[in-house]
């Protein structure tokens, strides 16, 4: 007989809880704006199996050894591996393995001795919010410094051993060197002491030219723990005594029960409890809704389908086909000016020729994978949460809301992520499992169905652009005026949409990085029924999908090469600030047009661009600046009489400054390009009266393998600061995609996802 | 109680209705397999019985006793499958959730087609979803582990 508690012991290491002693060490890192605090390790298996997912970089289960701890990111073991502390969670976006590879890099040593830990969220890690694709970019120097402070004790106990000047001393491959000598010693032998000397403030850091580690083609850490079936997402962690939960939510946006059969899902062999779940907040973060809690997640859902609950109110104002034309009427009157340079009015009066065309794109849900889930176990007025979560701080700061509890009184373990792109930056899932553990005194995991989560996603939100430019006497864009319109991500914290934040304008509207005398972008938020949220680039996905469309249009019009316009567009090399002509905060920072020109000359260079092609087939360009990155990006289609479209190949050129992870770079760029296409192929989430109607992959369709085009990535050399990469390959794609159909056929395409236009990807 | 054969264990499992994904994932607590959908859309849930890939998610324990149940924990003792080779050396793997299924879904193909082409690949492979993009390296790793440059 098969013995599960053997088998629990196996999966369920990750749920122990570290027990280690913290010395808080008030040494500031200069200019990092976090200090370095040191703890001592228990040198047993309870404090080197982490609390939630330590990974090796490759092997099988073996004895543990034990872990000295070098500073708050750096532990060295006694069997000669480094331990790097992850305090940014992982999504598929790699993350965990560039970390690791900027402490790894100045510590000195070699990439198969290096595991990697999980932060718990903790203040001391500072922010640990993942998202932005940021972590690379304010990250860079920090974990770099806390590698080379490592290192440099490691050499200074080597170097009391020795009695040598730590200068004459090398470290490489987890050893520090007398090359003279030709003696060493292993940091596994040097941590106790070293693990006793100060910290240095300011190491010395490592020259770019000397690079081991950084800008090398590495494995991903967690690839073998993934190949093998040993990762552990959220969906996979466990307690005893743990209920499995599904919930049955109301239908619109604060709805409310108006009734259910408990006495039919407690029928349901293995259900155990049935819970209301009421909505507590404004922003309406946890709807209403029925738990149904069970021995096992079949059981909960079979229990929640016997509630059969009916609701009542909420939200039901929006209706798709209704809602599309509100934003279309009023897309056509001023809205509110966020940039304005020279005179547009002026230009507009005295054009020769004015060119005007409108965009739209519809409400997109996230759909990771692994759908969100959360496990809480609260015990009186502490609670304990595992899962995937993108910002942990936010999680455990909302759990402590919804529980009346403090803040510190909740521990929140990241897992793995399934997939996240914004949906597990909203702690919704996490609370709930949080209040139903609360109310029944167990601990409770939470396990949304495919449904659940295409229903009651933050989506990505419908939008619509009004585009007009004003042609001069010799050709030239004069004037360029836009309105952009959509619901504002600042329902998720003040529950309206009206408003919007200068941050989403500032993504790809207030920072048009052209080169024409008089700009005028206006924007406004709008009101929808649907919770809305941050999806990969967020802004930057419609905006670039108008302006990479619209400037495709006009360099038609003119009768020039889509390029060649655009580079026009862009003009002289010069770095933008925007701070003058735009009154707002940019997030992205200052634009430099000659990273930019430099990707699309690259990507014009790789081959796609400027090859003949038969009727029917078509190339597509676009270029967007986002997160700090400059992507460029070369399409080329096939389109038959029924509007059948096949992408047959891809060419990107990224700048993103120091490439970290060169190889982690291109996927991102590969899954990016897929995210996009997905989007702009066939993503739609429609609404009837408050219902969305989309509920799985039946109905939300994603692209497969059958569809997959050879992606080509280039990546410009540079010793720039590194920027982001997780989310900036995918605005372009939109924009290339419906330019290339332009160009295999002639129709252009301005409302996503093409399959409304009847086109077949 | 009906009585399960899981890479090579038994498994005592309460509902013989119960999909095989959650007997797998609840009872027999093997965590690599994956629920993505519960319709057979995505295929993070394919495992084999009797060697033949399924959707745990749709299968009723039901339809797989007195049959084989081999999951990724099982598909090779020490987790050195070619295929796991070469998902690790292609760097497949972004988040990763589906990837079990992909392997899964990929073992049985090379059983049937050992030097799969393009076509091959995609026509075997075009059940499992991957949110991340991974299906360029997917591609790659299938061919390496085929012992090809492949391609084309």
């Amino acid at each position: 007989m098969f013995d599960p508690k053997a088998h629990r012991d196996q999966v369920q290491w990750h749920v122990q809880k570290v027990d280690r002693r913290t010395f808080m060490r008030a040494t500031g890192l200069a200019g990092a704006g976090f200090a370095i605090s040191i703890y001592a390790c228990k040198p047993a298996a309870s404090t080197t199996q982490g609390s939630s997912g330590e990974t090796s970089g490759g092997s099988a289960p073996e004895p543990a050894p034990s872990y000295n701890a070098l500073t708050t990111f750096v532990s060295v073991g006694s069997d000669g591996s480094a331990q790097i502390t992850v305090t940014r969670s992982e999504m598929g976006q790699g993350v965990r393995t560039s970390m690791a590879m900027l402490v790894a890099e100045e510590l000195g040593v070699d990439w198969n001795q290096v595991r990697v830990i999980q932060a718990d969220a903790d203040p001391r890690y500072g922010d640990q919010n993942t998202d932005g694709s940021r972590s690379v970019r304010l990250l860079f120097e920090p974990l770099r410094t806390a590698g080379a402070q490592a290192r440099e004790m490691l050499v200074a106990a080597a170097s009391a051993q020795w009695g040598l000047s730590p200068a004459d001393l090398t470290v490489k491959d987890g050893a520090v060197h007398h090359p003279s000598s030709g003696r060493s010693l292993p940091y596994a032998q040097l941590v106790g002491a070293a693990s006793e000397l100060p910290s240095p403030e300011k190491p010395s850091l490592t020259s770019p030219a000397d690079f081991r580690i950084i800008g090398k083609r590495v494995q991903g850490i967690d690839n073998l723990d993934i190949a093998t079936g040993k990762a552990v997402f959220g969906i996979d962690a466990e307690l005893d005594g743990m209920l499995h939960a599904s919930i049955e939510r109301a239908p619109t946006v604060g709805g409310e029960v108006e009734g259910y059969d408990e006495q039919a899902a407690m029928a349901v062999p293995g259900v155990r409890k049935v819970v209301k779940l009421e909505a507590t907040d404004a922003a309406l973060l946890v709807q209403n809704g029925v738990a149904v809690l069970a021995d096992h997640t079949w059981a909960a859902i079979q229990g929640r389908v016997a509630l059969k609950a009916t609701w009542k109110g909420g939200d039901a104002k929006e209706t798709t086909a209704a809602y599309r034309g509100e934003l279309e009427q009023a897309v056509k009157k001023p809205l509110a000016t966020v940039r304005d340079v020279g005179d547009v009015d002026k230009a507009f009066k005295q054009a020769k020729d004015t060119f005007e065309a409108e965009y739209s794109g519809p409400h997109l849900a996230h759909a990771p994978m692994e759908p969100p889930v959360a496990l809480a176990s609260v015990k009186g007025s502490t609670a304990e949460i595992w899962g995937p979560i993108q910002d942990p701080s936010r999680a455990a700061g909302d759990v402590a809301k919804a529980l009346k509890i403090k803040p510190e009184a909740v521990t929140v373990h990241v897992t793995l992520l399934g997939g996240g792109f914004g949906r597990k930056s909203q702690p919704d899932y996490v609370i709930e499992a949080a209040k139903l553990s609360q109310a029944v005194g167990a601990p409770v995991k939470v396990t949304w169905t495919r449904e659940d989560d295409i229903r009651h996603g933050f989506y990505r939100p419908e939008n619509r652009q009004l585009l007009r430019a004003a042609i001069g006497k010799s050709g030239e864009v004069s004037a360029l005026h836009g309105r952009s319109l959509f619901p504002s991500l600042l329902k998720v914290f003040a529950g309206s949409s009206a408003k919007q934040l200068p941050l989403e304008v500032g993504m790809g509207w207030t920072n048009w990085p052209y080169a024409v005398d008089n700009m005028r972008a206006e924007a406004a938020g709008a009101e929808t029924s649907l919770r809305v949220g941050w999806w990969r680039s967020v802004c930057h996905t419609f905006h670039a999908f108008s302006m990479g469309s619209f400037l495709d249009e006009l360099a038609h019009k003119a009768g020039k090469d889509p390029i060649t316009h655009y580079k026009q567009m862009v003009g002289a090399p010069r770095v933008l600030e925007f701070a003058k002509d735009a009154p707002v905060t940019n997030p992205d920072g200052p634009i430099d047009t000659g990273r930019l020109l430099a990707v699309v000359d690259r990507v014009a260079s790789m081959g796609l661009w400027g090859t003949q092609l038969p009727k029917g087939e078509g190339l597509g360009f676009a270029a967007h600046v986002s997160f700090r990155s400059y992507i460029a990006c070369v399409m080329h289609v096939t389109v038959d009489d029924n509007k059948r479209v096949r992408v047959k190949a891809v060419d990107y050129a990224v700048d993103v400054g120091r490439a970290v992870n060169p190889d982690g770079i291109a996927a991102q760029v590969e899954g990016g390009f897929v995210f996009g296409l997905t989007a702009a192929a066939y993503s739609e989430i429609t609404v009837k009266e408050g219902v969305v109607q989309e509920s799985n992959f039946d109905t939300y369709k994603m692209l497969r393998i059958n569809k997959m085009p050879k992606v080509r990535v280039a990546i410009i050399e540079s010793d720039a600061p590194p920027t982001g990469i997780g989310e900036p390959p995918t605005p372009p794609v939109a924009p290339a995609l419906a330019n290339a159909i332009f160009a295999a056929n002639g129709e252009r395409i301005r409302e996503l996802p093409v399959s409304r236009a009847g086109y077949r990807v | 109680m009906v009585t399960l054969r899981i890479n090579g264990r038994d498994v005592e499992v309460p509902d013989p209705q119960m999909p095989l994904l959650w007997a797998i994932r609840d009872v027999a607590r093997l965590k690599g397999t994956k629920y993505g959908c519960g319709i057979a859309q995505c295929g993070a849930c394919t495992v084999h019985v009797d060697g033949k890939a399924v959707r745990a998610c749709i299968t009723p324990v039901n339809d797989a006793l007195g049959k084989a149940v081999t999951t990724i924990e099982g598909l090779s003792p020490e987790g050195d499958h070619p295929l796991q080779r070469a998902w690790c050396n292609q760097n497949v793997p972004q988040c990763g959730y589906c990837q079990a299924g992909q392997i899964m879904q990929a073992a049985e193909l090379l059983t049937k087609k050992p030097k799969p082409t393009d076509a091959d690949i995609d026509a075997a492979m075009a059940g499992n979803i991957c949110r991340c993009g991974t299906y360029q390296r997917i591609r790659a790793a299938i061919h390496e582990a085929a012992g090809d440059q492949g391609g084309q």
